[in-house]
């Protein structure tokens, strides 16, 4: 019988190596070098230098993207100071978004250092993530040992925040960041104010004001915080020193740079505690003509509140300058509520009689005979209608408000939205001025929102649907809007609690979308 | 005059053993057909098969006859391919068949022509070992290992060249930007569409299996620089110029652009080493007498119709991943389409003391790798926020860890634990994990067939260790497979991450959090089951 092949040339190739074995092995070694030898020797003079030119392409590629590649790993440990830096610039000019990425990366290659986490703890916070940012600087600054100061002081500042502490605890605590801070910002204007908040809040004003004077020391923008101390303290002479020498120091800060905001705006009300409203007013009013997104607005209206306030507390009997102050810090506030709330009850401050009442009312009727301040009077005197069961006279005098000046409708909307959010609601009032103000825009999702919450709170179920419906058309994004309609879902027969819910997931998204940087 | 007799084929048996073979092999062969097809970086397959054959059928035509080998040898070339379909059939796993087939076509051969047309086409039988995946999930491994190595190249060259950002797993983080580094920018799906390409490139030419091995090296370094490049392109393009080719069809443009480059490239790479190593049979074609271009094709010996086949062929399978993707899209996965419809109210709003904070539905395309839709509940206690998902459909047990670890994250410790519900223990797989920013992740999933049955995990898995994978992937691979085909399922997930570590209750009210889940979903699963809305989706 035949054998396969593979056993029949095993076989050869045995027995031909067993002829001389040390041939064999020879021929077995030599014969594959032999043959590269001739094959280089036959490449070498045969070799066509077309395909050198068709080669060199991927040659060149291949050698720079090796070398890049190569240069680039060799190199990929070096940029951590280059980053250092960029996060250090973007920090300090408020980007946090870029700190963030540039922080992270230190961190992430194994560069974290205290100074590295506290910053990255600061740059997450800023960007809403709180939970890490707080981890980070609770492993920085613990409760119980020192740690890193920076994180201690930004701890001890947190802790100091509120007016009061909540429990003794939390005073220790804030005293034990402040000690571990002690260390490097012993002489700093940061942690001595600090120290001073915190002897306000233990109760101790006297050791207080010692580590607030020496802060402001440091720092002669903290003046007037020390002046407003001593006023709280009922030391007067003292607060006035203060509050001179912070009206000094503002000023001349003021005078090198006019479009140093913060210190107009610290000057406005240092002018304000002084009693030099109308100073404080033409500083802040050119702050406003500089800069009309800088909250200079809002502040012309707390100065125009303190002035009222002043003078109601010095029992003044000329409701005329009141009434201005009020339009005034409408003007520059449209959305002051305190201003708002003041107008509802003009003539109606704590301690006011029917006679003192009957006085405001005649006094802003003869506003409007003699057409001074007349829509804002004619808003007051159609709100005090609603209170009264006046109907017919509220709706007049609303109508007439409207009518005088456009910008009315916006203060009647938000006077309504003071008037159904007040501690004590008065919802009928507040909806008698909302169906005023629609019969002429009908249109406004604002106005449509307002009306809707009011009804929500009457309990109005199906109208108050038919107002939100229309105001979420237009204004998908607020989040009371969608709150009220969950309600309404809840409330309404029947009940739409998958909408309700639904309602309420978005409100949460949205506040929360809101809240991140 | 001496003739010489050439042994005819049987021609009996020619049509007889690729039937026998078709009907031995053919259930098995669908089913790994099918999984090849699955897989977007084997999509090029019937394409490939189908070259092969060609090439084959015309070297056997031009070349032939050859002389058959032996009725014994024939029949020993036989037995593998039957052993491995025997151990395909007793396993029930596909993958043995595939390899059987393959030593099944190599029998063929040899009874065609023996070993001599063996010899002749030997490089077309190595080159179908291409279409036969790594054992172990290796190619899956493989996958990721080449996203994070385009990533990370890329960031250092981005470096270099001064562009500032953050890599996180396979994300490049710029400020007010990222891009993600897919698994196509990778290059994965080119490859294997390249290696494909260059075995058939090899074919045409008759450049050796030692040149087309070193082809095919040559062609995953180029593929490799050339997606590091595409990335660095689409990067530079956007920050410097505000040119968007991140998405959409600039970025298919990219890949078009980038992988013609890849062609170019190989083939510049050929001529190199024929100018470095040059063929023996080179020698043999240049024939300096001749002159001029179609003078020179002739001299090379090689029909001009095979250079015109061989440029489609590599053209086809180097863009066969485009090309397939709208066939698979009108023919679409088995799992396509299999829908589950989730709403916030499917779990409770409170559940072992975690409070529902939100709910949100993502629907993707037909066929993503994340799955066509997530839905995701928040979930919040104490300090602790949880996103509890259901992803899918899935064609099969999908590993979260692979996710995370392209996220970013470092596997710590992956477990199973088994969870007792009435009927049914279901094992539910648990991650540890820790990214380089020093957070800690915790996640516990399940993958939930239709009938809300739990489908056990694999011995083999991203984040094991190795001896644990070597010995647990051996024995997946030697034990008969329990389920026939586990069909569409979801994976259920919960995923917590804090900045300071769990303690052991936090880990164990999550996994609580998640076993209530499932008890939900399997009850509801159960009674509703998923349903099929076929390929109109």
């Amino acid at each position: 019988m035949k054998m396969p092949r593979f056993i029949r040339r095993w076989r050869h190739n045995r027995d031909r190596l067993r002829r001389s074995p040390l041939s064999g092995f020879w021929r077995n070694v030599a014969t594959p070098f032999q043959r590269g030898w001739r094959w280089i020797n036959e490449a070498r003079t045969k070799r066509s230098y077309q395909n050198l030119w068709w080669g060199l392409p991927a040659l060149i590629i291949a050698l720079i993207g090796v070398g890049l590649g190569v240069l680039a790993s060799v190199r990929a440990s070096d940029h951590s100071k280059v980053y250092r830096q960029l996060a250090i610039q973007s920090y300090q000019e408020g980007d946090f978004k870029s700190a963030r990425v540039f922080l992270e990366r230190i961190y992430r290659d194994g560069d974290n250092g205290n100074e590295v986490t506290f910053f990255l703890a600061s740059t997450l916070d800023g960007q809403g993530e709180s939970q890490r940012a707080n981890a980070m600087v609770d492993s920085l600054s613990p409760d119980s040992s020192v740690g890193y100061p920076d994180a201690h002081l930004l701890k001890a500042k947190i802790l100091l925040a509120p007016t009061a502490f909540k429990s003794k605890s939390e005073a220790e605590r804030a005293f034990h960041h402040l000690d571990a801070a002690q260390s490097k910002f012993r002489s700093s204007a940061d942690w001595l104010s600090l120290k001073g908040k915190f002897y306000l809040m233990v109760n101790q004003p006297e050791q207080a004001v010692r580590y607030l004077r020496e802060a402001a020391k440091r720092d002669p923008n903290l003046l007037y915080e020390v002046g407003m101390v001593y006023k709280k303290l009922g030391r007067g002479e003292e607060a006035s020193d203060q509050l001179d020498l912070a009206h000094d120091h503002f000023k001349g800060q003021l005078a090198s740079d006019t479009r140093n905001h913060s210190a107009r705006m610290n000057l406005g009300s240092v002018l304000s505690e002084q009693g030099h409203f109308d100073q404080a007013f033409e500083v802040l009013t050119e702050g406003l003509s500089l800069d009309q997104d800088a909250g200079f607005g809002e502040a012309i209206a707390r100065v125009c509140l303190t002035q009222y306030k002043l003078l109601l507390a010095a029992d003044d009997t000329n409701p005329v300058l009141r009434l201005k102050l009020l339009r005034n810090a409408l003007k520059y506030d449209r959305n002051s509520a305190e201003a708002v709330r003041l107008l509802a009850f003009f003539g109606e401050e704590a301690g006011s009689t029917p006679e003192t009442q009957k006085v405001a009312n005649d006094f802003l009727e003869s506003m409007v005979a003699t057409g001074t301040e007349s829509p804002i009077a004619h808003l007051a005197l159609g709100s005090k209608a609603w209170k009264a069961g006046n109907q017919a006279d509220a709706t007049f005098h609303l109508q007439r408000a409207y009518k005088s000046e456009p910008g009315m409708v916006v203060l009647a909307n938000n006077l309504a939205w003071v008037l159904a959010h007040q501690s004590e609601p008065d919802l009928e009032q507040a909806l008698g001025i909302m169906n005023t103000l629609l019969v002429d825009h009908p249109n406004i999702p604002h106005f449509r929102d307002t009306r809707g919450q009011i009804l929500t709170k009457m309990g109005r179920w199906s109208e108050a649907l038919d107002d939100l419906e229309y105001a979420l058309r237009n204004l998908p994004k607020v989040p009371e809007i969608h709150s009220a309609l969950a309600t309404v879902y809840l409330n309404i027969s029947p009940a739409r609690p998958k909408l309700a819910q639904k309602h309420q997931m978005l409100e949460k998204a949205i506040r929360a979308a809101s809240s991140t940087y | 005059m001496s003739t010489t007799r050439v042994p005819q084929v049987d021609r009996k048996s020619i049509l007889l053993v690729p039937l026998a073979a078709s009907v031995a092999f053919g259930p098995y062969l669908v089913e790994f057909g099918q999984r090849l097809w699955m897989a977007d970086h084997y999509s090029f397959f019937p394409l490939f098969l189908g070259l092969l054959g060609y090439f084959g059928f015309q070297s056997w035509r031009e070349e032939g006859p050859y002389r058959p080998s032996l009725a014994m040898t024939t029949c020993l070339k036989w037995v593998l391919p039957a052993l491995l379909l025997g151990v395909a059939i007793w396993l029930r796993r596909p993958w043995f068949a595939g390899v059987g087939f393959v030593f099944a076509v190599r029998a063929f051969i040899y009874q065609l022509g023996g070993r001599e047309f063996f010899r002749s086409i030997r490089l077309i039988w190595y080159a179908l070992w291409i279409c036969v995946p790594l054992p172990f999930n290796l190619d899956r491994s493989l996958i990721q290992q080449m996203q994070h190595f385009a990533s990370t190249t890329a960031s250092w060259v981005l470096d270099l060249f001064g562009y500032r950002h953050l890599l996180t797993g396979v994300l490049l983080n710029f400020p007010g930007r990222a891009f993600e580094v897919e698994e196509a920018c990778s290059g994965v799906h080119s490859l294997f569409a390249s290696l494909a390409g260059v075995a058939i490139y090899g074919v045409v030419f008759k450049r050796g299996l030692l040149r087309t091995c070193g082809l095919l090296v040559a062609a995953v370094f180029w593929v490799l620089l050339m997606n590091i490049a595409r990335i660095l392109l689409v990067v530079i393009a956007e920050i410097d110029f505000g040119i968007p080719l991140a998405d959409g069809l600039p970025h298919e443009l990219t890949g078009y652009v980038i992988f013609g480059l890849v062609v170019l490239l190989v083939i510049s790479t050929d001529r190199l080493l024929m100018f470095l190593l040059p063929q023996r049979s080179e020698f043999r074609r240049r024939d300096p007498r001749v002159a001029g271009p179609l003078a020179k094709l002739e001299a090379l010996k090689v029909p001009v119709k095979t250079y015109l086949l061989s440029g489609v062929s590599v053209f086809l399978l180097l863009f066969g991943f485009w090309l397939v993707r709208p066939v698979k899209a009108a023919v679409p996965l088995r799992v396509s389409g299999t829908r589950l419809t989730l709403g916030r109210d499917d779990l409770l709003q409170t559940i072992n003391g975690w409070q529902l904070a939100s709910f949100d539905v993502v629907e993707r395309d037909v066929g993503d790798i994340n799955g066509e839709v997530s839905y995701t509940w928040v979930f919040e206690k104490g300090g602790l926020s949880s996103t509890v998902a259901v992803d899918g459909p899935f064609g099969a047990w999908h590993d979260l860890g692979g996710c995370y670890v392209g996220a970013g994250w470092e596997l710590t410790k992956v477990a199973d634990v088994r969870l007792d519900f009435p009927g049914e223990k279901v094992i539910g797989s648990e991650l540890e994990m820790e990214d380089s920013a020093g957070q800690y992740g915790h996640v516990f999933f399940s993958v939930l067939q239709q009938d809300g049955t739990s489908v056990p995990p694999p011995a083999v898995r991203i984040g094991g260790t190795g001896g644990a994978m070597l010995q647990g992937g051996l024995g997946s691979l030697l034990t008969p497979r329990k389920d026939e085909d586990v069909g569409a399922v979801f994976c259920v997930q919960a995923f917590c991450k804090v900045p300071l570590g769990f303690s052991r209750v936090e880990r164990e009210q999550h996994r609580d959090l998640l076993a209530a889940v499932l008890s939900m979903l399997r009850g509801r699963l159960s009674t509703v089951g998923l349903q099929a809305e076929g390929a109109s989706k």
